[in-house]
Formats: structure tokens, sequence, C-alpha cells
């Protein structure tokens, strides 16, 4: 008889429902804040980046003019002592010693020369030996060509001496003399390698006019800018950043590596190497933009990316200058934020960790909190199978569950208690309907038994009259006749005897209520009704209590629905329905079971005793069910103006009566 | 008791058959209906005698025929003979103003006392009845101001005094004189002590 609980409400557990989203929720949380602060930091450590190349590239472009500008100043200075007569274009010892002084106040000068129109020319370098200077002079005298080599010491001491018939050199063919005569200014020439040192190097030249008689030469000085290649190796811009120049024509001027910018020509010459050729991806990719000369862009970002790295790029230009040349400076993105970039990966790792130990300890919480959950489900399972009362007290619960507890207990109670009640109604009734038939059979007897005996005593009594009358009356006949009457009457005594015998009982008198009565009748008859496909209907409602014998009561109306359910099966009716409906009369409740059955048959004395239509019947249901109806202080009939439907109607009296 | 009837009602055609000949035999006029019905049918209420009444019978018993019968202000006396005998029947029987109620079989001499009784009630409520409607008649015939004066006197028979009597309905004493003086003419009675107690007859 347990109850079986419905289990169609949520799928999930409450502990697997808190413990994903306690879990859930603090995964997202985490991620929401590693997600914003890398992005935050990110930008932040991106522009301080951003800040850090312009530092570079200004950097360089600063000490690639300071690099430059001392050779600019020789050349002027050089050019103004040659142009004012000071040191005259023709006194090559004179030039050779204002030369040296020049050379050895500025160190990133390599060499000083002068040629004039006539083909002289004078050059003062630094030297690998045998000394430290080396003078060279080409002189055109009458035609004939010489070159002198001569080598000195710090102290203009003149160590070695050499000459080379030979030289080809010609000053006014070098692209410094033609482009600085030409322009009749100072001009800076293309980078080139030296011919001496083999060193890359650019030439500032100026030509030296006199007033008078015109263009006498050109002074230039030349510098060597492996320096900058240097320079720029040292130049720090991050841990694996570079900084590189370049021509406007994509030669490499400068480079970290000084070894890449020379390419060695065909012809045993040394020339730079373009940008597009040179044994360094990262720069090619730097410079891919600058391929048709599109960079104008200097001073901002040119980010790029290369082989899956994103790297972050600037151009400064050296136009100031009057150099055609561009400094580009980069570095990979990692080296800046490679570190926060680790730190988010590591932090996602530690956010999934978190919402695992989260989910366990909202598991460990919600088998916390489930437990007085589980607690009142075990002891609503108890109290179904009557192992536990329900007025036991219930183990501790929350606030909002203890009342719905309270609730559900009782009502589980309330329900086996009303299940004990319909099964004591049974048996009251079985009893009650066992001593109820057979005391229905011994005032039946004792009915039908008067009749006679009453006709047998006015027979009697018409018999003495008669023979009174006819006055044959013998004492003999008179005796008889009186002895008749006596037999008769204590024939009376008898039946009387029997009907006190089963004086009708009126049992106890209670007040109670119809519903709930109605209820447990429902409920026995319910087998009954849905095994015979009938439907049995009533409609509960609110009526004031009634008074009388409950068990005979309830005798009354289960015998009328047998009735009801018996008479639709027998005749196989279509509709198939017994509706009982209550309803208060003034000082009574007046009881309807209406059947869709056959009705009452023609001819059938209703309430009296041993009159049945049925095959299998007494006849002494309705005859017991009316005489418990009066006992109780009601009436039973037949509602013979009903069509639809075969109604039976009693009345119980109200309480109040 | 020389014109009285018994009217018996009993549906077992047995009973209804030897007790009207037991009864015929000794020297009773018996009508005999099978139900209450054919009784109410036939009755006449100028009829007297008595009701020898079954209990237990189909549709209408016997306790609902007394009942339809007291509200009909039909006061024939009933003597209930019953097969079921129940005592609390018989004491609503006896509440609603039954003679006698006998469970059947009974002793002759019982029914046959009870049935004599039952007789003397209704000739004396006969005889009550017909007195009563007597008066009654006397009394419409007064004038509406002769019943207001007899009235009056009926309810105070202390205050019969022509002066009181004037004062209270607003005529003179004379007058007063005259319409008792025509009351008790019209009344057929002699002093206003008899008309007190005519007044218990038409209104008891």
């Amino acid at each position: 008889m347990a109850y079986r609980f419905r289990q169609d409400g949520l799928r999930f557990s409450l502990g697997f429902i808190l413990a994903i989203s306690l879990a859930g929720l603090q995964f997202i949380a985490i991620l929401f804040v590693v997600t914003t602060s890398y992005l935050s930091s990110e930008r932040a450590i991106l522009n301080h980046a951003n800040g850090l190349m312009e530092r570079a590239g200004a950097n360089a472009v600063g000490h690639t003019k300071r690099f430059l500008e001392p050779a600019g100043e020789v050349v002027d200075q050089a050019s103004r002592v040659l142009n004012s007569g000071l040191v005259g274009t023709t006194d090559r010892d004179t030039m050779e010693r204002y030369f040296f002084e020049l050379l050895q106040t500025e160190s990133s000068v390599a060499g000083i020369n002068y040629g004039d129109e006539k083909g002289n020319f004078v050059y003062v370098m630094k030297s690998d030996g045998p000394g430290p200077y080396r003078t060279k002079f080409i002189t055109i005298e009458e035609g004939v060509r010489k070159t002198d080599f001569i080598w000195r010491t710090e102290d203009y001491e003149i160590v070695a001496r050499d000459n080379d018939p030979l030289d080809p050199y010609d000053a006014r063919t070098r692209p410094w003399y033609i482009k600085a005569s030409a322009l009749d200014t100072r001009i800076w020439t293309n980078p080139y390698i030296f011919f001496t040192s083999q060193q890359p190097g650019v030439t500032v030249a100026s030509p030296v006019v006199f007033e008078q008689e015109g263009l006498q030469g050109v002074v230039g000085v030349d510098i060597e800018i492996s320096d900058i290649s240097n320079f720029l190796s040292e130049l720090q811009v991050s841990k694996s950043g570079a900084a590189v120049i370049l021509h406007q024509d994509g030669s490499v001027l400068a480079h970290p590596d000084p070894d890449q910018i020379k390419v060695l020509n065909d012809d045993g010459t040394l020339s730079f190497a373009n940008i597009k050729d040179i044994d360094d991806p990262v720069s090619r990719a730097a410079f891919a933009n600058f391929e048709d000369e599109a960079v104008t862009n200097f001073g901002l970002p040119s980010n790029f990316s290369f082989r899956r790295n994103d790297y972050l790029g600037l151009f400064e230009s050296l136009e100031g200058v009057g150099l055609p040349w561009t400094v580009a400076v980069y570095a990979p993105e990692n080296d800046f934020i490679g570190e926060i970039k680790r730190n988010r990966a590591r932090n996602i790792w530690i956010a999934a960790g978190i919402s695992l130990l989260t989910a366990f300890v909202g598991l460990t919480i919600a088998e916390w909190i489930l437990r007085p959950v589980r607690a009142f489900a075990v002891r609503t399972a108890l109290v179904s199978q009557g192992e536990v009362s329900a007025q036991a007290p219930l183990p501790r619960t929350y606030r909002e569950l203890s009342k719905a507890n309270k609730t559900l207990i009782n009502e589980i109670a309330q329900r086996r208690d009303s299940e004990e009640k319909v099964q004591e109604l049974s048996r009251d009734l079985a009893h009650f309907s066992r001593v109820n038939l057979m005391g229905q059979m011994a005032s039946g007897l004792a009915h039908e038994l008067s009749q006679p005996l009453t006709a047998i005593t006015q027979n009697v009594d018409a018999a003495i009259s008669t023979a009174k009358e006819s006055g044959a009356a013998s004492e003999d006949l008179m005796l008889i006749l009186k002895e008749l009457d006596e037999q008769a009457h204590q024939g009376g005594n008898v039946v009387r005897a029997l009907r006190g015998f089963v004086r009708k009982d009126r049992g106890r008198m209670a007040v109670f209520n119809f519903n709930e009565l109605l209820d447990q009748a429902k409920r026995l008859m319910r087998h009954e009704a849905e095994s015979r496909h009938v439907a049995l209907i009533y409609e509960p409602a609110k009526h004031p209590m009634v008074k009388g014998n409950r068990t005979q009561i309830a005798q009354v109306l289960i015998n009328l629905i047998r009735n009801a359910i018996e008479a639709i099966a027998t005749a196989d009716s279509e509709i198939r329905q017994v509706v009982v409906h209550a309803e208060t009369a003034s000082d009574v409740l007046r009881v309807q079971v209406k059947d869709t059955g056959p009705g009452v048959r023609e001819g059938v004395r209703l309430f009296k005793q041993f009159q049945t239509s049925k095959e299998s019947g007494m006849g002494l249901g309705l005859s017991i069910s009316r005489s418990i109806v009066e006992n109780n202080g009601g009436r039973i009939w037949h509602d013979k103006e009903a069509k639809d439907y075969t109604i039976f109607c009693f009345t119980i009296p109200l309480e109040t009566q | 008791m020389t014109n009285s009837t018994v009217f018996l009602v009993d549906d077992e055609a047995e009973v209804r058959m030897t007790l009207s000949r037991a009864l015929r035999k000794r020297g009773f006029t018996v009508e005999a209906f099978d139900s209450a019905n054919s009784f109410l049918n036939q009755y006449n209420p100028d009829q007297p005698g008595c009701l020898v009444l079954d209990y237990g019978m189909p549709e209408i018993d016997g306790l609902e025929l007394q009942s339809l019968m007291n509200k009909a202000k039909i006061s024939l006396p009933i003597v209930f003979i019953s097969g079921h005998g129940g005592v609390p029947e018989s004491v609503q029987a006896m509440k609603a103003g039954a003679v006698d109620f006998l469970e059947k079989p009974f002793r002759q001499y019982e029914l046959v006392a009870c049935i004599q009784t039952a007789f003397e009630r209704d000739i004396e409520m006969r005889q009550k009845a017909s007195e009563q409607s007597d008066a009654q008649a006397r009394f419409e015939r007064l004038t509406s101001r002769e019943k207001e004066v007899a009235i009056f006197m009926m309810k105070h028979p202390s205050n019969t005094a022509s002066k009181e009597i004037g004062r209270a309905l607003d005529i003179s004493p004379r007058t007063v004189d005259h319409h008792r003086a025509r009351i008790l003419e019209k009344l057929e009675i002699g002093s206003v002590i008899e008309l007190v107690e005519l007044s218990h007859r038409v209104m008891p």
C-alpha cells in the first residue's frame, strides 16, 4: 500500500545543478577578469612599446645625424679655408698639413681630399700601415702624371714613401666631384664602398670657387658608415628587435650585422646589398612595404607579421638632414607582451582549476543542503508505509520546506487514515448486512405470517357469529372455535416474539459528514463499477452535517449504487453512468442515485420484501433500505417522473433537527 | 351507532375480506378499500363512523394517510392495525390522534372496543361541529356595529357596562344599550354570561 511518488519533476538532481552552476559561474567570472586585464595590459604595453620604438627610431636618426654632421662641418671649414686663400689651392704641402690636422680632430672622418680642375689631387686618409696616416698626391706637371704615397705618424713624421705610376685615379671623374661642381653647393654622395678601405662610406663634397677665376676644384670628406652599423647593433630596441638604415634605392646602408650589407660583384668590386636580397628575413618582411617607396607614414607604427609572429615596426626619415635615407625599427610583439600572453594562458588554466575546485565544493555544499531534504523523503516513504506515525516529530529541515513537509506528511497520513476508514466501513457493512439480512428475513416472515393469522382469527369470529345466528352453536363447536382462535393468537405471539427478537436496532446515531461517507462508499464501489465499465460520478459539495447511523446509511447508499450498476450491466446500456447527487432540502439532505439503466420493470412493488426483478436476488435490498432510512428518520422513494434516468432518492435528517 | 360505518383500508385482500365479513356478522356497516387513494376518492366527510387502517401499505401508508386527513381537516377517528408493529410508528400514530394501534393478529374484542370508542368520539365531534356552525350562523346575523359591540363584550367579560363600552367604541351608552338588546335577541340568548359561553364555541 505504499504510495508511489511522481518522478516527473526536474531531470537533474539539486546537487548536480548547484555544482555545475557554481563552477560555470566561477569559470566565466575568472575568464572575464583574465581577458579584460589581459586586453588592457596588452594595450598599455603595446603603447609603451610603440613609445620605445619611437625613441629607438629617433635615437638612430639622431645618432646618424650626429655621426654625419662632423664631416659636413669639416668640408665646410675646408672649403672656406680654400676659398679664402688661407691655404693655396696649389700649395699641396700646406694643404696636406691642413688636412692632416683636420683629420686628427675628427675621428669619424676617414679621409679628406682635394681635386682640382687640372687633375691634381691631394688625399689624406687614415691608414692601417705602415703609418696611421697616408697621403696620396697626384700631380700633373706638363702633361706628366705622378702619383706619390706618404705614410706618416701621429706626429706628422714620415714613415714610408712610395709611388705608383700606373695609378689610374682621376678625381674629376668621381661622382662627388661631378655632382658638387655641377650643383655648385655642398652635396652628399650616395653611399659606396670605399676604393681603398673597402668599407661602406659616403662622401660630402663642396666646390672651391674663386670669385675671379671661377671653379678651382672640389674638396671632399670621406666618412665611413660601418660605424653606424656598429651603433645599430648596440642600439637595444628590445630583446630581439633591430634597426636598419636603408637608402632610397633599397640598398642596406647599415645593419646590426655589418657583414650583411656588402656584396661582392662579379668584377671583384663591392656594392651594397639590396634589402630584397639580404640574408635577414625579418628585415625583408619589415621592408616589404618599402618596395615601391610607398612608405610615407614616417613616425607612425607600421606593424607586420612574419612566421605567425606579430612585429611592431616604425619608419623614420632622414630627409631633414638632406639624405634620402630611412631608418626602420622593428621588434617582435612578444618581446613586450610575451610575458603577459604566457600569463593569460596560465590564468586560464588556473581558472579551470578553481572551477573544478568550486564544482567539488558545490557538490559538497549541495550534499549538505540536501541532507534534510533526503531525510524528509525517507520520512514520507516511512509514513506512507505506516512504519512511522505522522505525528512523530519531523526531521529538522529548512523553514521554506518545513511547512510543505508538514502538509505532505499530514496528507499522506490522512490518505492512510481514510483508506483505513474505508476498510473499516467495509467491515462494518459486511457485519451489518449479515445481521440485517437475518433481521429482515425474520421480520418479513413475521409480517407475512401475521396476515393469514389475522384472516384466521377473523374467520373464527365470523364462524362464531354465524353459529350463534343459526342456533346450531353446540358447546363442542364453540369450544373448537375458541381453541382455534386461541391457537391463532398463540401463532401471533410467536410472530410477535420473532418481531421482538429482531426489533429494529436504531444503533448508534451520530452526527457525520455525508460527503466523506459518499467518498468512502465510492471507493468501495470503484472496483465493481470499473469491472462493469460504469462511470461512478459524484460532485462533492459542502453540506451541513447529517445525523443518523453512519453504517446503515452507507448500506443504503451502497445498495442503491450496486443496484444501479447491476441494472446498467444487465441491460448492457450504451451510456454507462451512475450519478450520485446530494442537496439540502429544508431540514433534510436529499440524496439522488441516478443511473442510465433500463428502469424499474412494470409490476414490481418496490420496497416490498421478496420483490425483485433480478435473476439472483432475494428482493430484500430495497426493503432493508427502506426500513433503515425510515428508522433513521428519513424517506426513500423511486422518482417515477424522471425520464432519462432511473432515480432513487432518500433523505437523511440534518444535524440541526 | 346506528348509521355509523366502519371504513376499512388494507392492501391485503385476505385480511380485508375476512375482517369486513366478521365485523358485518357482528352488526357493523363496513366499507372496505384496498388503498389509501381509493378511500380518499370515495369517502364523503359527512359520513359518520371510523377508519380501521392498515399501517404498512405501498405508495401511501397508514401514517401518511393519517397526516393527509389531518391536513384536509377530515376528523374521522382512526384505529391502526399493523403487521409490523413498531413502537416508533405506534407512538407517531397516537400523537397524531389515533384511537389505538393494534398489532396483527389482534383480539376481536379489543378491535370492537376500539371501534366503539371511535364511534363515540366521532359522534361527539360531529355534534360539537354542528353546534359551532349553528352559533356561527347566528353570529353572522349581527350587523357590523353589533358584531363590534359583541366582540368587545366577549373579550372583556368584566367590563360590560354600557358607559365603558360606549367610551371604548366612541358611541353613546344609549346606543350601546340598544345594540346589546338586539344582540341578545339575534343570538337567541338571555344574558351576557351566555354570550361569553357562546364565544368559546364560535372562537375556540
